[in-house]
């Protein structure tokens, strides 16, 4: 299989009647939606841009977006998702950052486009515009794997971040890590309520469509009453839960989503920290659901995925590498190492699902990607066994005389201590000018902090000098705008 | 009942004039995070019970149509 689109028109051939997408309480099937991407197809093609072309789309989960966006596919194009709420200003930064060929957005930006090269449509015209093009016998080439699919950036609202460019290659390469790494059932419901232009949300559409399976889309997690409507309604049987949507079911609805437990075959949580008290919580109200932490990154994909329901208790693990992945760790100087427990090192990447590289920044793209390999900065280490580990972020490490300590490791022993609600691990400096690891916590309601008893649950779990040496309760820990603890804020 | 509404909505973000929004959770400014605290807060500040059957943007998304949800389940205890 050589794009996500030759898999559409494989589906659409073999089971026309199937449910592709749903969104909006409308559905789509993979006959009429292989028929409205050739119609989108050869509305573009009608435009005579060269093959390539840059093509921006400012996302939402609707029908509309899957047509646009496999028609860009399927016209030799490059898809370029935005944040769905980015501002008319954003948009036009995007695009000519991009030296785009053509805007879809539901924004109005007729006073913007004097003397640029790139026109704009409506994104409530592309199934119209899709039909009125469609007509029997179109017939295109389908895109080569080394043709640049998509182009995804990690933020999308100032024109200035990093594009992540993924070839065709990529993109069914990570499909099938997921498609493999969670052994999704032949008649799979996936339900996205996330970002659609977020790579872990887009890459749910492609692997529905990879399978022949039908994928849900939602606009987040804020109507939680439609949500589990959703699930409800449509039979879901597999959900993306980012951490923090995993956190805020569980805090109001945890009852609800327990019945679910016979009818949901997994849960792909993955893209941040993930406390192990929320995974254990999970596994109780949902004992007959398979439970994965995905890890991965804009950059390589998602390269392994970690059943936590089966093999609870191992802290920071990522699980074995996908399919597609080739994990390995090296040293400072990228020099592969023999890693352990004992002897950490960074975790490097390779496989087809790594990136083409950051668009317009070879300096930058060389500072990650090199013959192949997309080199991270999380620390890590593999076991006898194949299990990966990812400890934290390599800007976080609190070194103390040549010492390493993981904050997020030490975190992870101290969420399982009951009382705890959250906590963060830092470095401050001590009297002596050097430095040593503090801890914050944040008790649940009702619980007092007992510092000797925490410490004691730490000695189980930790070596001697990763035990912070202050410890204080505090009301709440400094958090990113989404929501993300802020490391850079703590005191 | 609005005024106090007010006091906790401004504890999460104070940046916001809650006598005039009435597009809280639909034009973003409030994220799923900061509907959990508020969910908590109400719960215990008005001794109510909400349920997932309340938690949909119309019910969130200005001062008032909190101020009226809370009402509407104090009423139904």
């Amino acid at each position: 299989m050589d794009s996500i689109v030759q898999a559409l028109y494989l589906h659409a051939q073999e089971s026309p009647e199937r449910v592709a997408v749903i969104a909006d309480d409308e559905k789509i099937t993979y006959g009429e939606l292989w028929k409205e991407v050739q119609g989108f197809a050869e509305f573009l093609r009608k435009q005579g841009f060269p093959k390539g072309s840059r093509i921006t789309v400012k996302a939402a989960p609707s029908i509309w977006f899957a047509v646009s966006c496999f028609g860009i596919h399927l016209s030799g194009n490059v898809h370029v998702p935005m944040e769905k709420t980015i501002g008319p200003d954003g948009i036009i930064n995007i695009a000519d950052e991009l030296a785009a060929s053509m805007i879809v957005a539901d924004a109005d930006l007729s006073d913007k486009l004097e003397g640029k090269q790139y026109t704009c449509i409506s994104s409530a015209d592309v199934r119209s515009i899709a039909r009125e093009n469609y007509r029997d016998g179109l017939e295109f080439e389908f895109p080569t794997l080394d043709m640049t699919c998509d182009i995804m950036f990690t933020t999308g609202t100032t024109g200035k971040s990093k594009g992540v460019m993924e070839s065709h290659r990529a993109v069914v390469a990570v499909s099938e890590n997921v498609q493999y790494g969670a052994d999704i059932p032949k008649d799979n419901i996936y339900l996205v309520p996330a970002p659609i232009n977020h790579a872990s949300a887009i890459r749910k559409l492609y692997v529905s469509i990879l399978t022949g399976t039908t994928v849900v889309l939602l606009d987040g997690f804020t109507d939680v009453k439609k949500f589990f409507d959703y699930v409800e309604k449509y039979k879901v049987t597999s959900i993306l839960m980012p951490p923090a949507a995993v956190r805020m079911i569980l805090l109001l609805a945890a009852k609800n989503l327990a019945k679910y437990s016979d009818q949901l075959h997994h849960i792909h949580t993955g893209s941040a920290a993930f406390p192990e008290a929320d995974k254990d919580k999970l596994c109780e109200i949902l004992p007959n659901t398979r439970l994965y932490f995905a890890y991965g990154s804009s950059e390589a994909g998602c390269v392994s995925m970690y059943d936590y329901s089966k093999n609870r208790g191992l802290i920071s693990c990522v699980g074995k590498p996908n399919k597609n992945a080739n994990i390995f760790i090296v040293d400072d100087n990228r020099n592969p190492i023999k890693s352990s427990k004992e002897n950490q090192g960074l975790i490097a990447i390779s496989g087809g699902m790594v990136m083409q590289g950051y668009y317009n920044a070879p300096k930058l793209t060389k500072e990650v990607l090199k013959d192949g390999v997309v080199y991270t900065n999380d620390i890590g280490y593999i076991d006898d066994e194949g299990y990966v580990y990812m400890l934290g972020r390599k800007g976080d490490v609190i070194n103390i005389g040549g010492l390493k300590i993981a904050p997020t490791e030490v975190e992870n022993v101290v969420l399982r201590y009951p009382d705890i609600a959250e906590c963060a691990c830092f470095a401050v400096e001590d009297r002596m000018g050097g430095v040593v690891p503090k801890l914050n916590v944040v008790m649940k309601k009702g619980c007092e902090l007992d510092t000797a008893a925490l410490r004691a649950h730490m000695a189980k779990h930790l070596e001697a000098f990763k035990i912070p040496k202050q410890i204080v309760k505090v009301d709440e820990l400094p958090k990113t705008s989404n929501g993300k603890l802020d490391r850079k804020n703590l005191k | 009942m609005l005024d106090r509404i007010i006091e906790i909505l401004q504890g999460i973000r104070d940046d916001i004039d809650y006598y005039s929004e009435d597009s809280l959770i639909d034009d973003g400014l409030l994220d799923s995070f900061d509907i959990v605290g508020l969910v908590s807060e109400l719960k215990d500040e008005f001794d109510i019970d909400i349920i997932i059957d309340d938690l949909t943007p119309a019910n969130f998304n200005s001062a008032e149509s909190i101020c009226a949800l809370v009402k509407k389940l104090q009423d139904e205890d």
